[in-house]
C-alpha cells in the first residue's frame, strides 16, 4: 500500500515535471549556423519537443470529423487551396491513395496550425525543424558528413509515389525521431521568413527592390545543397498551399534543463 | 396516453430544433466572411489611439494595407511615401472612400504613441491612416495570409517585403503592389475599381 502510494506521487511528480509525452521527443536546443541567414552569425535554440512522426491521415481525419470548418468542402480559399485533401476519397473518407497511417499531405498551413492547436502544439520554427533534422541514426549532427548529406538528395531526386508509406517505416534518429528526410517535406510555423525571391531563387542573393534589409541576409553554408533545397522550397510556398508531398508534425516548448552543478 | 404524447411532441420538437441547425455545420455559419476575405482572422489589434480593434472593423470601404515597422530606416519610410503617392492620384470624394492601413512587424517596441509619432514625423492624415499594433500570432498570421514575408534580424531590425496590398471592401486581396517607387497607375485603377464595386453594390 505505502509503495502504491510512494509510486502515485512519484508519477505525478514526474508529470509536473512536464514529462516528456510519448508521442514527442526533447532536442536540448544549442547554438546552429542555419543554412541560410545572417553571415556567421550562430543561432540560439532554445530546447523543445517535436512528434516523433508526421501527422497521419487517420489522425487528422479526426480533427476534421470533430471540426467541420477544416473539411474539404468547407474550408475556405484564405485558408486552403484547391488541392486541399484532393487525395481523400470524400469530406470523411481516405480511401486507396490516402493509407490511415501514411503523412498527410496536401494540407496548408493554416490548417496543420488548426490541427496541432486542437492538440495543444503548434509548428516546429524554422531554427527547431532544421536543428532536429541534422541528426542521423548515432549522431546529433550529422550535416558536416557529407555521406549523410549525399542520401537526403538522394531522396529529393526522386518522385513523390501515389501512394505514401506508413510512418512506421521510417528510420528513426538518435533521439527516436523518424520521417524528418526521406517522406515528405514539412511546415514550419515561420516559412516566411525567407526574403529570396521566384525570379531569384536559383541563387543566394537578395533583391532589395522587393525587399528591405537592416542586416545581411545570404546563404551561409552553400555546400549543404540539401538545406538549400529546404530553404528555396519554404521561400516558395503560401499559407494557403497544398501540395502532395508537403505534410506536418508538432512542436512544443520545453522546459530547460537546471544546470549541473 | 397524454404524457407520451407530450413527450412524443417533446422528441418532435427537439429533433427539429437539431434540423435547423445542425451540429456539423454551426462553426461554418459562424464566419460571415467571403471566403477569401482576410477579415475571417479575428485577432485583435490596437490602434495608433490605442482603440482595440479587428481587421473586419474596416469592412465597408476598400483598404490600402502595408506591413513595417516605425524604427525602420530603411524601406519603411519609403512605403509610407508610396502610399502616398498613391493617395495623390486619388480625387478627394475617391480618398475619403479609401482607408489607409499600416501593420506593425514589431509589437515589441511599436507602441500605439511609437506609430502616432511615425505618421507625425510623415505628415499622413491621421484621420484616414490607421498604425495597427497586434501580438506575434497577430502579425504572422496577417503576413501570411496576404503574402508578406518578413524576418527579425539579430540586430532587432527585420527584412521584409515591400508590399501594398489592396483588400477589397469585403477583405478580399484584389492587387499588390510591390517594389520600392513603383509607378501608382496599376494600384490606382484597381482601387477605382474597389471603390466603383462599393458604390455598385450600395
Amino acid at each position: 500500500m505505502k509503495f502504491t502510494v510512494l509510486l502515485l506521487f512519484l508519477l505525478i511528480g514526474v508529470a509536473i515535471a512536464g514529462e516528456i509525452p510519448p508521442d514527442m521527443a526533447r532536442a536540448e536546443g544549442g547554438e546552429y549556423v542555419p543554412m541560410f541567414g545572417e553571415i556567421s552569425k550562430p543561432r540560439r535554440v532554445a530546447p523543445f519537443l517535436i512528434d516523433r512522426r508526421p501527422v497521419t491521415n487517420s489522425e487528422f481525419l479526426g480533427f476534421v470529423r470533430e471540426h467541420p470548418k477544416w473539411r474539404r468542402s468547407n474550408a475556405g480559399k484564405l485558408f486552403v487551396d484547391q488541392g486541399y485533401l484532393s487525395h481523400w476519397a470524400g469530406d470523411l473518407e481516405l480511401g486507396e491513395t490516402a493509407p490511415p497511417e501514411a503523412p498527410v499531405v496536401r494540407v496548408s498551413w493554416f490548417a496543420a496550425r488548426a490541427y496541432l492547436k486542437s492538440q495543444g502544439k503548434r509548428l516546429p520554427r524554422e531554427d527547431e525543424w532544421e536543428f532536429a533534422a541534422r541528426a542521423d541514426a548515432t549522431r546529433v549532427d550529422a550535416s558536416k558528413d557529407p555521406a549523410y548529406l549525399k542520401r537526403i538528395l538522394e531522396w529529393y531526386g526522386k518522385p513523390t509515389p501515389d501512394r505514401l508509406p506508413d510512418v512506421s517505416t521510417m528510420e528513426k534518429d538518435i533521439r527516436g525521431v523518424s520521417g524528418m528526410h526521406g517522406l515528405v517535406w514539412e511546415w514550419v510555423e515561420d516559412f516566411n521568413n525567407q526574403m529570396v525571391t521566384g525570379a531569384s531563387r536559383s541563387d543566394s542573393s537578395l533583391d532589395r527592390a522587393l525587399f528591405c534589409a537592416g542586416g545581411a541576409v545570404n546563404a551561409t553554408n552553400v555546400a549543404d545543397y540539401a538545406a538549400f533545397m529546404r530553404y528555396a522550397f519554404r521561400s516558395s510556398l503560401e499559407g494557403n498551399y497544398t501540395t502532395s508531398n508537403l505534410g506536418f508534425r508538432g512542436a512544443r516548448d520545453a522546459e530547460p534543463t537546471k544546470p549541473t552543478p | 396516453m397524454k404524457i407520451s404524447a407530450i413527450f412524443l411532441s417533446l422528441i418532435i420538437t427537439i429533433a427539429a430544433s437539431a434540423e435547423e441547425k445542425p451540429s456539423c455545420c454551426a462553426e461554418k455559419e459562424s464566419s460571415a466572411e467571403a471566403a477569401g476575405s482576410v477579415y475571417q482572422l479575428d485577432a485583435k489589434w490596437t490602434s495608433q489611439q490605442g482603440k482595440e480593434l479587428s481587421l473586419s472593423d474596416f469592412k465597408g470601404k476598400p483598404v490600402l494595407l502595408t506591413m513595417g515597422y516605425a524604427s525602420c530606416q530603411y524601406a519603411c519610410p519609403r512605403l509610407v511615401a508610396d502610399l502616398m503617392a498613391i493617395e495623390r492620384e486619388l480625387s478627394e470624394e475617391e480618398r475619403e472612400a479609401v482607408q489607409i492601413v499600416f501593420v506593425s512587424i514589431d509589437p515589441e517596441r511599436d507602441t500605439p504613441g511609437k506609430m502616432t509619432a511615425f505618421f507625425k514625423e510623415r505628415n499622413v492624415d491621421q484621420s484616414r491612416w490607421t498604425g495597427l499594433v497586434g501580438n506575434d500570432e497577430a502579425v504572422l498570421e496577417l503576413s501570411v495570409a496576404i503574402g508578406t514575408r518578413f524576418r527579425k534580424l539579430e540586430n532587432n531590425d527585420f527584412a521584409h517585403s515591400n508590399m501594398i496590398t489592396l483588400l477589397t471592401s469585403t477583405g478580399e486581396i484584389a492587387h499588390k503592389q510591390e517594389g520600392l517607387g513603383t509607378a501608382p497607375a496599376e494600384m490606382v485603377a484597381a482601387l477605382r475599381k474597389a471603390i466603383t464595386d462599393v458604390r455598385k453594390s450600395n
